[in-house]
């Protein structure tokens, strides 16, 4: 069947895409232990600062992704400086933790409404037509390339930080254990506001990247965090390892579970797929059962 | 406090609650002084909103001129614009608060077939009577006594664009892309009825959601059939993503269209992916140039389209009939039931007894290059 | 005044939600995100018998009532043996899921077109087109679920909840089967929530899968936690804030779009405010 090499290149940009919120994702899963909801809202803040600087202010484009990567790390840093960090001394549970990034989800989510409207906007120049590329019968543009390419150099550049500098290492001992850690003389508070940085800069590329392959609108981030939830737990939540392949193995399962099925019920299949594994698998692929 | 105590409370608090509503809330209605007000529902933000904003300047056009020419009766006209987004939800809302607050004694709308067929309801038991210029759906026929539309069924579109794929394009195998909203859902099933009965084959169909703007699934669904021709049917945000992924995924087959693609949106916002793409679209007549000039004065003559000038035509038909009968909303009604040839910018209006147009006449568009160009 | 009426009714609406949600929350400690999936099958219960099928209100109501608990009782099932996160992120793939139903099951739903012309409930001959009819019938349904609640909350039952609430392990030594008792709240929970839900198709004449997803489960939700979790007269004062202002907001003149935005930003800064200040809301009798 000739659909199948198209089917196979549009799971890979999905996976790809999934991957950039999945990395951030878990790793600040692997730091606080909460399931957090901004870094939906952080994709859709870097599409939107893209958008707002490039199309709307007319900028150069490379300096407004990068605009675009770093606001939305600031924000994450802020919502973890303001709101997370102070949480974390009260004690608070998970749950508060959450509703309390729900909350922040929900009111820049609406802000951002305010600001741009609700509409769906593209960001490229749309009188060019993108330049395409076949392989094997299947067809893919320059930016889903970019987009699968960025998606590999940017988990290979966090495992061997992760793996080979002492920032990693402190890392991977906060994610461990952040009692021991702060023992052992490491700060916590700083390593956990790195981790938020780069997190959510690796969510705003990620809007941006969908924010060129099909465009951006403000409530776009909600399914991007829990499609990233979704393949952190598939994979193994906290485990960027397992985050990366989880990400690719939802974009599979969505995109050949719809040739059978209608398009429609692509949602479904990833949160169908994220209650199985809740109920059955809760450690994911990659996690041993604790 | 004991229960029995606090029962009573709740029971004084209700009768209280009972009071205040009978009496504060009035019938309302015409007043007989004072501008009379006709509503307006249609799509000023969202899907449709170009061909929605064109829509309400045409309106605020043709008000303007009765105004200036007197009013109705001497009274002014006073038009409410409620946004309806495309979005029947937002539709019902303006609707309500069109019959329920502000009291009009007439409606101009919906545009989208899905914001009339949710209002339509609220119209028909408040006896209120709405025209609509644009929603074609076949439903709306049979929507109510005091329901109307100055545009014809998409019995006629489907099949029209059923007989020209196959008759003057010589397509046989079609695959379509429709948005799930009713007037997509309308008129592909009626297109699909003649399509096959004239002996086409449907060799995909695949729906997509109204404001989804990935539809890449889909499309690589119907390339994967090998049609010879792509019916894609939706609003225009998703028609220009759709535009762009059918080029994007390399379908090189011609792409026709419905009605809805007459906004000049599309064809910019989709510039080279639109090439060549056509569509069916209700005829109009060639506006006269005192209209085109007052829309011009409103900067909205770039966009003009075949639904302002029925915006123009409903609200002049509305004022022409109140002039002889009043503002009775039955009388209205029943006085737009005897509108025949009625010569109006955009067509000339014969009311069949469902309150629908009798006839129908199509032209072919299609974008070039950021913009629409008739083809027949 | 007729915008005082349309308040009151959405007020009655949410208040009702927000109670049946506060049996689960407030007073079992789950985090449930999926509330908006009962209030939606309740809706669509009404909508679909009413417009589709032309049965009455009350037997649409019933029956909403039946399928939400039949529903509430299989997801219950479902998560009880997640907590914590996971049951959080469960409840909201859940009410994915129930959304995806509403959405594709398109012969029966009518998918994203929605169900519109959904009458108004008629008793005995009387119709209750007026809305300020409407509205007393609201309240009705209003007075009888709280007084349901608060049957439950004080009968022995409703003790071995907070119970649980308080210290799971405990009760567990002692014998109590956690599982049921939490599985009958949450199925009771649903039921009550499709009273709204009948009452909200019924009232807005259309419904579409729109209404029902993951923010407006989020947004009952913050009028729980805004409330006060474990105080049933905390949801009605959370529900009176939460949609009285903006609502007041569209009646001053800000456009539908915006006042509905900034509805959504304010309860989104109350969610991070109170989660830092004051966990348990306005009068709570519990923290999360």
């Amino acid at each position: 069947m000739d659909i199948i090499p198209q089917i196979i290149v549009n799971s890979l940009i999905a996976g790809s895409i999934y991957s950039l919120v999945t990395l951030g994702f878990n790793l600040v899963y692997g730091a606080t232990r909460f399931v957090n909801m901004v870094p939906g809202v952080l994709a859709a803040i870097g599409g939107y600062t893209v958008y707002y600087l490039f199309n709307q202010l007319g900028s150069n484009l490379y300096l407004s992704i990068i605009a675009g990567i770093l606001i939305a790390g600031i924000f994450g840093y802020l919502s973890d400086h303001l709101v997370f960090r102070k949480l974390r001394r009260n004690k608070a549970s998970n749950l508060v933790s959450f509703v309390a990034s729900l909350g922040i989800f929900t009111m820049l989510q609406a802000v951002i409404s305010i600001l741009f409207t609700s509409q769906f906007q593209s960001i490229l120049d749309v009188t060019q037509s993108p330049t395409t590329y076949e392989i094997f019968g299947a067809t893919f543009t320059w930016i889903q390339g970019l987009i699968f390419i960025t998606a590999i150099v940017a988990f290979i550049g966090l495992a061997l930080v992760l793996k080979k500098t002492g920032f990693g290492k402190a890392v991977r001992a906060v994610s461990d254990d952040e009692e021991v850690s702060k023992i052992i003389g490491i700060n916590t508070d700083k390593i956990i506001s790195w981790i938020f940085f780069i997190g959510s800069c690796l969510a705003g590329l990620s809007g941006i990247f969908i924010g060129f392959d099909t465009g951006i609108r403000p409530t776009m981030g909600l399914v991007i965090v829990l499609e990233g939830a979704t393949a952190s737990i598939i994979g193994g939540i906290g485990n960027i390892y397992g985050g990366f392949l989880g990400a690719f193995l939802l974009g599979f399962v969505e995109n050949f579970g719809i040739l059978k099925i209608s398009g429609e019920w692509k949602p479904a299949i990833s949160f169908g797929l994220l209650v199985l594994f809740l109920l059955f698998k809760p450690e994911g692929i990659m996690n041993k059962k604790k | 406090m004991s229960k029995t105590v606090k029962i009573i409370i709740w029971l004084i608090v209700i009768v209280v609650v009972i009071a205040i509503g009978v009496s504060l809330s009035k019938k309302g209605g015409d007043t007989g002084t004072g501008p009379i007000k006709i509503g307006f529902v249609g799509p000023l933000t969202g899907d449709a909103a170009g061909i929605g904003e064109n829509l309400r300047a045409a309106v605020e056009v043709a008000r303007d001129e009765i105004n200036t020419a007197g009013g109705v009766k001497g009274r002014q006209i006073e038009v409410i614009f409620e946004d309806g987004q495309c979005d029947p939800k937002a539709a019902v809302n303006a609707g309500n608060k069109l019959v329920s607050v502000d009291k009009v004694v007439a409606i101009v709308g919906g545009l989208c077939s899905s914001e009339t067929l949710a209002i339509t309801p609220i119209a028909e038991q408040a006896k209120i009577p709405l025209v609509s210029p644009a929603s074609t759906n076949p439903k709306i026929t049979e929507a109510g006594d005091y329901i109307f539309r100055f545009v014809p069924s998409d019995l006629f579109q489907g099949k029209f664009a059923a007989e020209y794929l196959l008759k003057t394009m010589k397509k046989d195998k079609v695959g379509i892309l429709y948005c799930l909203s009713d007037w997509c859902t309308g008129i592909e099933s009626v297109f699909k009825q003649n399509f096959v009965d004239g002996g086409g084959k449907i060799v995909a169909e695949e729906g997509y959601q109204q404001d989804s703007r990935d539809l890449r699934s889909q499309i690589t669904k119907v390339k994967a059939a090998n049609p010879d021709i792509v019916y894609f049917l939706g609003y225009s945000d998703a028609s220009i993503v759709g535009l762009k992924q059918l080029q994007e995924l390399g379908v090189k087959v011609p792409i026709f269209g419905g009605d809805a693609w007459d906004d000049v949106k599309i064809a910019e916002g989709a510039g080279k992916a639109a090439n060549d793409a056509m569509f069916s679209v209700t005829a109009a007549k060639e506006y006269a140039q005192s209209f085109v000039d007052a829309m011009k004065a409103k900067n909205a003559d770039k966009e003009l389209n075949t639904y302002s000038g029925r915006g123009y035509d409903i609200l002049k038909v509305f004022a022409d009939i109140m002039g002889r009968v009043g503002v009775d909303s039955t009388k209205i009604k029943v006085e737009l039931y005897k509108v025949k040839d009625y010569q109006g910018i955009a067509d000339t209006y014969t009311l069949d007894e469902k309150g629908d147009l009798s006839s129908a006449n199509y032209s072919i568009k299609k974008f070039q290059n950021g913009k629409i160009i008739l083809v027949q | 005044m007729d915008y005082l009426i349309h308040l009151l009714i959405l007020f009655a609406i949410y208040a009702i939600l927000s109670l049946s949600l506060n049996l689960v929350m407030g007073y079992t400690g789950l985090l449930s995100v999926t509330h908006a999936a009962f209030f939606g099958i309740g809706a669509y219960a009404t909508g679909i018998l009413m417009a589709h099928a032309g049965f009455g209100f009350f037997t649409s109501l019933i029956i909403g009532i039946v399928l939400s608990g039949i529903l509430s009782f299989i997801i219950g099932a479902i998560l009880s043996r997640l907590s914590g996160d996971y049951f959080v992120l469960g409840t909201i793939g859940l009410n994915y899921l129930v959304l995806a139903v509403f959405t594709n099951w398109y012969d029966l739903t009518r998918g994203p077109l929605g169900i519109a012309g959904i009458p108004k409930p008629s008793l005995f001959g009387v119709s209750f087109f007026q809305n300020n009819y409407f509205l007393i019938l609201s309240l009705a349904f209003l007075v009888i679920t709280f007084f349901i609640s608060r049957f439950i909350v004080n009968s022995s039952f409703g003790r071995a909840l907070k119970a649980i609430r308080e210290d799971q392990k405990t009760l567990q030594v002692f014998g109590y089967n956690i599982f049921s008792y939490k599985l009958a709240i949450f199925t009771i929970s649903g039921a009550l929530a499709a009273i709204g839900g009948s009452l909200f198709a019924s009232y807005i004449t259309f419904i579409n899968p729109a209404s029902f997803d993951v923010m407006q489960s989020v947004f009952i939700l913050a009028i729980v936690v805004l409330g006060g979790l474990g105080n049933l007269k905390g949801s009605l004062l959370g529900a009176l804030i939460l949609v009285a202002f903006p609502e007041f907001l569209r009646f001053i003149g800000f456009p539908s779009e915006i006042a509905a935005q900034t509805r959504q930003a304010i309860y989104g800064l109350l969610l991070v405010v109170l989660m830092l200040y004051r966990p348990q809301g306005l009068i709570g009798k519990y923290k999360l």
